[in-house]
């Protein structure tokens, strides 16, 4: 991050996302879709049982919708969550183009999206077949999942073009090793570094990390009691917006 | 990168630190040789403030201890015309800030207009001249006096900003005698000027070389590189300047023997008090603030200037102008008699 950028505070996107100018409804809808595809691609093979072709499909089709200022605007801030309005739209999306099947090619004459559904499919793949999902919870799990993807990749970016490599490093061992997570001790001895800073440049990964999030949160909510609620799902605290 | 684990995504959302930060930065507002200034929101107070952090490109512990230190200075400065300070700390990448209150208002040179009066202006000034002399009471000093650090409110409110040069008054600090502002130096609004000293260290540690305050704007003393010798009457200079660009749009012109080129269109008491501010010899000054501050109110009250020494014409002007009302209402009396006595007589 640049001198001036940091500690930088983005926009809401989803309230630009109603904005009445084209160019920043369209920024606001590519940050919107970075973090929401993969929840609805995997929402739609799991909830709708859609094949995965079927499932990128709809995919495309129902994000193309939502660029259109008219139905992000049926949205009303005061009234719901984001997510939560996203995923009822997504349920309503499917029932209508099910109704329309055989009436209408969908997605026709607009530019498909450039989604890499084969990635999202692999990370599906042993979850299926799924009797017993719980659909709007599995919604918000893979919500959270697609965010913090995002901003561990943001953090690595950040860490490494600063030559603070070693820090990703040191967190990538310690929060990213699975089941299986190594002591400070090992740390210390694997990188040749004492165990208070070890501990130090874990901390400041994770303050990081969290202040990523919590940044990428605010431009999916668009009140601070939305955001207030969507942290304490994610994050199991209040925040303090 | 791999898609993340469901182990890792609990653990993740598990160890994460609660603490949101507590300010988010909005706009950058400002920024100086030394520090940056963000308008930011107080995430917990709910309101917006105004945080000044160190910029990136200089860190180390003598840009801590300036940041510390004009932090500490504001503090101690509780004062409807100086900005408070609510807050101190570090971000995330460790780099140290305060917190203030935010402004929201407008230059003195945008508060300025040709209307403005000579009694607004001068009320103004007052306001400065104030917060200058509790701030003196309290042992600090400004040495950065100018348009730019003068900041008039909404609802009327004057503050006076930037104490990132102020000093302790008593405080034993080196001279850099020789370093004389450069030629290309900032001019008198550039925010860089500010930061251009690295003379608020701690006490005892002055970078030579540096000056002190902004050029165009610093009093001989700080011009000559002179600081042990800066004190309260080095903010009479500041004072007196302003007091020359709030009726003339103008720093004060300094010819090459230290003679003030004083504008005609100054009322002749106010360019008395300018000439007595702007003295080169610290001597010849205001001995303080409250001296200032006297003859300005004196002048706004229609009384005697102790700088300015009156001519017949001028005390009889001045008399008549403190006491129309009463003067009228006798001439009304004594021309009503005249009339009644002459009626009569008819």
């Amino acid at each position: 991050m640049s001198d001036d950028r940091f500690p930088e505070t983005r926009a809401s996107a989803v309230l630009a996302a109603r904005s009445n100018e084209e160019a920043a409804r369209r920024a606001a809808f590519n940050r919107i879709i970075t973090a929401y595809w993969k929840p609805v691609f995997k929402y739609l093979r799991l909830r709708w049982k859609a094949d995965h072709d079927q499932a990128a499909d709809w995919t495309q089709a129902f994000f193309l919708r939502l660029l259109e200022k008219e139905f992000v605007q049926s949205w009303d801030p005061e009234r719901g969550h984001f997510r939560t309005w996203l995923r009822v739209g997504i349920d309503g999306f499917v029932m209508n183009e099910r109704k329309a099947a055989g009436r209408l090619k969908r997605g026709g004459g607009l530019a498909p999206l450039s989604l890499d559904f084969d990635d999202a499919e692999r990370e599906l793949a042993p979850l299926l077949p799924v009797e017993t999902l719980h659909p709007e919870r599995y919604f918000e799990q893979e919500w959270a999942r697609s965010l913090f993807e995002g901003g561990i990749a943001a953090l690595r970016e950040d860490l490494e073009s600063s030559g603070r490599g070693l820090r990703w490093r040191i967190f990538e061992a310690t929060d990213l090793a699975g089941g299986d997570r190594p002591s400070y001790r090992e740390l210390a001895e694997r990188f040749h570094e004492p165990e208070t800073q070890i501990t130090n440049h874990l901390a400041a990964a994770r303050r990081q990390l969290r202040q990523i999030l919590s940044e990428r949160l605010r431009e999916l909510t668009g009140s601070d009691d939305e955001y207030a609620f969507e942290a304490e799902r994610l994050f199991g605290t209040k925040g303090s917006a | 990168m791999s898609p993340l684990s469901d182990a890792d995504l609990v653990h993740l959302r598990s160890v994460l630190p609660d603490t949101e930060p507590r300010y988010r930065m909005l706009e950058q507002i400002g920024a100086g040789g030394m520090g940056v200034v963000w308008r930011a929101h107080d995430t917990r107070l709910r309101r917006d403030v105004a945080l000044k952090v160190l910029a990136r490109a200089q860190p180390g512990p003598d840009a801590e201890a300036r940041l510390t230190r004009e932090a500490a200075i504001l503090a101690r400065l509780e004062h409807p015309g100086i900005v408070p300070v609510h807050d101190t700390g570090r971000l995330d990448d460790g780099r140290l800030y305060y917190v203030m209150k935010l402004v929201r208002g407008r230059p003195l040179a945008d508060a300025l207009e040709p209307s403005t009066s000579a009694g607004q202006r001068v009320a103004i000034l007052l306001r400065i001249a104030e917060a200058l002399a509790f701030a003196h009471k309290a042992g600090v000093i400004h040495r950065d006096l100018k348009p730019s650090n003068v900041m008039v409110g909404d609802f009327g409110e004057v503050l006076v900003l930037d104490w990132g040069v102020a000093g302790w008054l008593g405080e034993r600090t080196p001279d850099t005698t020789g370093a004389t502002p450069a030629a290309d130096a900032p001019g008198p609004t550039d925010p860089a000027a500010i930061d251009s000293t690295d003379t608020t260290l701690p006490a005892g540690r002055t970078a030579t070389g540096t000056i002190l305050g902004t050029p165009g704007w610093m009093s001989p003393e700080q011009t000559r590189g002179l600081i042990s010798q800066t004190d309260a009457r080095t903010d009479v200079w500041g004072l007196g300047a302003l007091l020359v660009w709030c009726f003339t749009n103008e720093a004060p012109q300094v010819g090459a023997n230290g003679a003030i080129h004083l504008p005609p269109k100054l009322p002749r008491p106010l360019k008395s008090m300018a000439r007595r501010a702007l003295a080169q010899d610290q001597r010849e000054r205001y001995a303080g603030t409250d001296d200032f501050l006297s003859d300005l109110r004196a002048w706004r009250d229609g009384d005697r200037v102790s700088a300015h020494r009156e001519s017949t014409p001028e005390r009889i002007g001045r008399f008549v102008t403190r006491y129309r009302v009463p003067i009228l209402l006798i001439s009304a009396y004594i021309t009503a008699r005249i009339a009644l006595y002459l009626w009569r007589r008819i």
